[in-house]
């Protein structure tokens, strides 16, 4: 995993391709968690702030990374509690609207780290849109517990 | 007749206390309506970006928490690297009175109120993390005084963070989200809390009272003063250091039972000032100069030779401090003793040539002594300040 560039950037903003009257894509706020569940093998969730000023509706559709495989999910009130599950269909980023994704909703889920995901490290994931442009964002590792139950959950049973 | 006319001048007074309540009524309105549209405490900020980091050379907030932290055994510097990335973003957010990155409590964000947060390195970081070679100069762990009554839950840490701010809610979501995000690094060794006035009690920059009464302060170099950078910003060594300071922390128990119990007369004697506005017993101002060999007609000195200010008085130039004291109010016992006292802090370019003659002098004669006992004690280097796209001690970590 790349461990710390010098500059810490949480905030950039996206271009659109040349020759593309279309929308500059903003994203902000991007951070994964490092947790006891990010260890080599393990998995986390990436969140960020997607907002799209233009006039058309994007969706994020999937991504990849070096880091892990990645899926788009979202939690939803199962029988069990909160469960995480994939989105087929992405998350739609509406003409004019601003998305969170966050620890208990929409996520960017990383799975099968090659490497454990510690505080402070840095994480970049090419996220591939509908209607935009490859996005690579880089996020930083933060200690959080937000959102974890069903993680824990998931592991409990698992053992 | 002698009643009568008390009943006329009863009435006289009702009369006038009528018209008073009115007027007071009107003004207590309009006080009322102007307190609820202020949000002044929120608004204002202080600078995180700079050659020093903010929570030094800063008019005192209302409310500060000391946090002192222990490495976790492995902890090497590429994570304490990593640490203060995660802490120099959440510091900077928090200046500004926004929410850190991935705060579960975002709603705490209600605004900056002077938020800073100051970062610091005790003399074991420096040896656990094989960086003895860039120390800087005159960064020492203080030796033991004869009065010092020293406890290991208030003393020593390898990492201080120091913050603080105007308001207590803003202060505590503030400490919480460094904690979180130092957890992977370190534990907590102890946190101490303190206050001095609340944001519109004194003007800026007057002295503020300490809980024993006294104006505590009035020797300081003045913020922004060449006398300041002089005083207490490092100029040489280590390039982490230059633009950095040493703090020496102490907290010291006040005795007020006992205290209270000298008359007024006795208590100015101690100090060498006066307790109405901090003048020196031989002047009428508080910033006027001490006059150490003024005596009555007597031959009795003035200012006695144990009173505190005489015993504190630099022996030779250059031998000040800058002091940035909080006062702590811990509760009181069942038997009415409060466990008050401060949390006194003196920063430095060097402790061994500035703050170690001062406090062998006092250690030696000091009245004072009676009534205050230093129960913790640590001290700290604090690297310089953060520029625009750097890390909070980059050149110490790299």
């Amino acid at each position: 995993m790349k461990k710390l560039a010098a500059l810490f950037v949480s905030l950039f903003f996206v271009l659109g391709i040349a020759g593309c009257s279309q929308t500059q894509l903003e994203i902000s706020d991007s951070w994964v968690r490092s947790s006891d569940m990010s260890g080599e093998g393990g998995m986390t969730g990436m969140f960020m702030q997607i907002s799209n000023p233009g006039a058309e509706s994007i969706t994020l559709v999937s991504g990849s990374s070096d880091a892990g495989m990645v899926e788009i999910h979202e939690t939803v009130m199962g029988d069990d509690g909160m469960q995480m599950q994939e989105i087929d269909a992405g998350i739609e980023i509406a003409a004019g609207s601003t998305v969170i994704l966050q620890p208990g909703g929409l996520h960017v889920m990383l799975m099968n780290l090659s490497e454990g995901v510690e505080a402070g490290d840095e994480i970049t994931v090419d996220l591939e849109f509908d209607g935009h442009p490859n996005v690579s964002v880089t996020a930083v590792a933060k200690p959080s517990e937000a959102g974890d139950e069903e993680y824990h959950s998931d592991m409990d049973s698992m053992e | 007749m002698i009643s009568r006319r008390g009943f006329l001048s009863a009435t006289a007074v009702a009369g006038v206390s009528t018209a008073a309540g009115a007027t007071l009524g009107a003004v207590g309105a309009s006080y009322a309506s102007d307190v609820a549209s202020q949000t002044a405490t929120a608004d204002r900020s202080e600078l995180f970006r700079g050659p020093h980091q903010a929570g030094v050379e800063t008019e005192t907030q209302a409310v500060t928490n000391f946090i002192s932290f222990n490495l976790r055994a492995g902890t090497a510097k590429a994570d304490v690297r990593r640490w203060m990335s995660l802490i120099t973003d959440d510091i900077e957010r928090l200046s500004k009175g926004k929410p850190v990155l991935a705060d579960p409590s975002p709603e705490l964000a209600v605004g900056a109120a002077r938020l800073t947060a100051t970062v610091g390195f005790g003399v074991e970081f420096f040896n656990k993390l094989g960086l003895r070679s860039r120390m800087p100069e005159g960064f020492i762990e203080l030796p033991g005084f004869k009065m010092d009554r020293l406890e290991e839950r208030f003393s020593g840490g390898d990492v201080l963070i120091h913050v603080s701010a105007d308001d207590p809610i803003v202060l505590a979501n503030a400490s919480r989200a460094l904690i979180r995000d130092s957890m992977p690094f370190a534990t907590v060794r102890w946190t101490q809390n303190g206050f001095v006035h609340s944001p519109g009690m004194v003007p800026g920059g007057k002295t503020h009272r300490n809980l024993m009464g006294q104006v505590d302060g009035t020797e300081n170099p003045k913020l922004e003063s060449v006398d300041f950078d002089n005083l207490v910003w490092i100029d040489s060594g280590p390039e982490w250091i230059q633009g950095g300071t040493l703090l020496v922390f102490r907290r010291i128990a006040m005795q007020l039972d006992t205290w209270d119990q000298l008359g007024t007369p006795e208590k100015e004697e101690v100090i060498g000032r006066k307790l109405s506005n901090g003048a020196p017993l031989t002047g009428v101002n508080e910033n006027d100069t001490p006059d150490l060999n003024a005596r009555y007609p007597n031959g009795l000195k003035v200012i006695p030779d144990f009173a505190h200010i005489r015993r504190a008085a630099p022996s030779k130039t250059g031998e000040r401090i800058f002091r940035r004291p909080f006062s702590y109010h811990e509760g009181v016992a069942a038997d009415g003793r409060p466990d008050v006292g401060l949390l006194w802090t003196a920063y430095q370019r060097n402790i061994e040539t500035q703050y170690l003659p001062i406090q062998r002098r006092l250690e030696q004669l000091d009245l004072l002594n009676e009534w205050t006992v230093p129960i913790g004690s640590a001290t700290f280097a604090i690297p310089r300040g953060v520029r625009e796209g750097e890390l909070l001690a980059e050149g110490l970590l790299l």
